[in-house]
């Protein structure tokens, strides 16, 4: 007798949960921006600057060796349609790298190392489209992102820096990103309640990137090429706060 | 390395019970000469082959503790029991009490049969005493013994399979691992060849030629020709021949005990020009290596060392032997010789290709002082690499800077007066690089961020002050 009754009790907590504001609404906070850190591949076109003799990148790094990219994100959404789509600019900035032995005057590999260590930056328009994420239930959120980039790069070798420049291009980023909120709806609350943070998601994005100067041919060309000319992939986590 | 350091070897404790020992009479090894080769622990009493090859300086301080002096001299005395028998002992020392507590000895006060002698040992005791025959003096005071052994045989296997590789002022040497258990180090040593060891040649031909035709033709019809040629060859070839090699400076090195890890290419070695230094098997003679410190590769695994500093274009002869826990050596192993080169880093390698876009480094600096190599250019140089990319977000700065650099150091080189102001300011900044540099980018960031820390609680807690009041 005593168990029915715990029992009962039990069901009763639980449909009293249930019911339509049985529980305080959640109010979600305000949303003004995105932070994403984001990693990739990276092999740039340097050997495909106009005017050069030879392949400098392939000689020295291998014909395809890729750089590991990591770079960070933050946007702000200036304009919101909550549930439906938001629009914002962003910075971000990187840092690649990669090295090989140098070679000898005569030929031979070397004890020393020579470096090509890059750092990109961006300024973006981002659009993101989350009408499926809160309308519709399906987690996932489109979006795109376009903006000039700045290639900032600088040549080591025996420790010191040899050479620098800096190389202008364009971009243009679709992706889509796969909230997370869904699969802990109480921690993504709490989480929003306690940080502001209304959103974590990770993401996959293409990378198309013109990084060759704006038109100008007397810089390191820098676009990617590991998707087929100028493109390359970003994967990485972010959270909207 | 031990230099400086101080030993205690003996201590009285035993004193008290040995016979004839009335009173607390210590020695301690005060110190010892540097030994360049260095001993692998901290075992003073043990002499290896270096040590006594170039018989190091021991100073023994006697501690006289409670013992009474009236009438008495100190005496150090070497052999097996001096304290019961020492008449049967050598006196290597005495000394004029009261003033006068130490005792200064060499490797060959002890050892007087030389160093070939395998596995010596010498037990040194010091004795307050009436004179040196104890028999007069049955009350006299004896420190415990202090035993040194001469250890001069090194390890049997001695490193093989040199083989090299270069970088811009460095040399790689690589050797097969040695399984031998009694290995517990390396030394590798090597030879310069002199900085004009390329082979000059001097040949001195002069040839002069000189070729002079004159023809005159007359003919009676008065037809005059007159054809003058004068042909003058001067040929002078001037070629010096002088071949100079010059090698016969040991140097000793200090290597970093990197495993060799990734790949540099195959191993090389060069025909030797350089003259002296050892043949593979000959046994190390200490007289023949001058000049380097005592650091040395305490791995017993170690296969490679990196050698820095050496300059690119002079030939290098290296040899390797492997060190026992006394730090004698093994024979050497087969010399190898190998010359550093000058390495072309991606910037000539892209910029050869016609790579354009690259700017100036250092760019302000370059631009007040007209060249990169000037001296304050330099500090700041090394400030860029050595402390400010060590920073957190020191790259970042850097980055900025290069971005921002050309432009001003434009407009810096087209104004003479503001070039010299941007001189003097760089070079009272240089100073203060310098001390940061001195200071290192990791205790400077702790500082930072401490001074930071303080300030903020300082700026906190003000305000609050002033509310509660």
């Amino acid at each position: 007798m005593k168990r029915l009754s715990l029992v009962a009790a039990a069901l009763a907590a639980v449909m009293v949960c249930l019911l339509p504001g049985a529980t305080s609404a959640y109010v979600p906070s305000p949303q003004y921006g995105a932070f994403e850190i984001k990693f990739g591949p990276y092999r740039p076109n340097v050997d495909d600057q106009p005017g050069l003799t030879g392949t400098p990148y392939a000689t020295t790094f291998g014909k395809n060796e890729s750089m590991f990219l990591t770079e960070l994100e933050l946007d702000w959404q200036f304009l919101r349609f909550d549930g439906i789509i938001s629009f914002g600019v962003g910075g971000s900035f990187g840092f690649m790298q990669e090295y090989a032995r140098s070679q000898t005057v005569s030929g031979a590999s070397s004890n020393d190392y020579t470096v090509l260590n890059v750092m990109p930056f961006a300024l973006l328009g981002i659009i993101r489209v989350d009408v499926l994420a809160d309308k519709a239930g399906v987690p996932l959120v489109a979006y795109f992102k376009g903006g000039l980039n700045w290639y900032l790069w600088w040549i080591l070798g025996a420790g010191e820096t040899q050479e620098s420049g800096g190389t202008p291009g364009w971009q243009i980023s679709p992706g889509l990103a796969l909230r997370l909120d869904g699969f802990d709806r109480m921690s993504a609350r709490t989480f929003d309640n306690e940080t502001g943070v209304n959103h974590s998601f990770i993401f996959f994005e293409y990378v198309f990137a013109v990084v060759e100067g704006l038109g100008q041919d007397d810089h390191m060309c820098l676009s990617p090429m590991n998707m087929g000319p100028h493109g390359t992939w970003l994967a990485g986590l972010g959270i909207e706060f | 390395m031990l230099k400086g350091q101080h030993y205690i070897i003996a201590i009285a404790a035993a004193a008290l019970a040995l016979p004839g020992v009335a009173q607390a009479l210590t020695v301690e090894v005060e110190s010892r000469d540097d030994n360049s080769w260095g001993l692998q622990g901290e075992d003073t009493s043990m002499v290896n082959l270096a040590d006594c090859q170039t018989s190091i300086e021991y100073t023994l301080t006697v501690n006289l503790g409670t013992a009474a002096t009236s009438g008495r001299l100190l005496y150090l005395y070497e052999g097996s029991t001096c304290n019961d028998t020492p008449e049967d002992c050598r006196i290597i020392g005495d000394s004029n009490l009261p003033t006068d507590l130490s005792f200064t000895l060499t490797t060959a006060d002890m050892f007087p049969d030389g160093c070939d002698t395998t596995d010596a040992t010498a037990s040194l005791w010091v004795g307050l005493l009436s004179s040196e025959n104890q028999t007069e003096d049955d009350f006299g005071f004896w420190s415990p013994a202090l035993t040194i052994t001469l250890d001069v045989s090194g390890p049997a296997t001695a490193p093989t399979g040199l083989s090299a590789t270069v970088g811009s002022g460095n040399v790689r040497i690589s050797w097969t691992e040695i399984a031998a258990g009694d290995v517990t180090g390396f030394r590798l040593v090597y030879w310069a060849g002199d900085a004009d060891s390329d082979t000059d040649t001097d040949t001195d031909t002069d040839t002069d030629t000189d070729t002079d035709t004159d023809t005159d033709t007359d003919t009676d019809t008065d037809t005059d020709t007159d054809t003058d040629t004068d042909t003058d060859t001067d040929t002078d070839t001037d070629t010096d021949t002088d071949a100079d090699t010059d090698t016969d400076t040991g140097t000793g090195l200090d290597f970093s005990p990197v495993p060799y890890a990734d790949d540099a290419g195959t191993g090389s070695s060069e025909e030797c020009t350089v003259t002296g230094g050892p043949s593979a098997g000959e046994t190390y003679d200490h007289d023949l290596v001058t000049g380097y410190n005592d650091s040395q590769l305490a791995i017993a695994d170690a296969t490679s060392a990196l050698i820095e500093g050496l300059t690119n274009g002079v030939q290098y002869k290296f040899a390797v032997v492997s060190l026992d826990e006394a730090g004698n050596p093994s024979v050497f192993s087969e010399p190898i010789c190998v010359t550093p080169e000058e390495t072309i880093d991606f910037s000539e390698v892209y910029s050869g290709a016609g790579g354009k876009g690259g700017g100036e480094f250092c760019f302000i600096a370059t631009a007040a002082f007209g060249s990169y190599d000037h001296p304050v250019v330099r500090v700041l140089r090394d400030f860029r690499d050595r402390f400010l990319v060590e920073l957190p977000g020191g790259r970042t700065a850097v980055a900025a800077y290069y971005a921002a650099g050309p432009s001003l150091a434009a407009v810096v080189a087209d104004r003479a007066g503001l070039r010299a102001a941007v001189a003097e300011g760089l070079t009272v900044f240089s100073g203060t690089a310098i001390g940061l540099m001195s200071i290192g980018p990791t205790r400077f960031a702790f500082g930072l961020a401490a001074c930071i820390a303080l300030g903020l609680a300082i700026g906190l807690a003000l305000p609050r002050r002033r509310r509660d009041a």
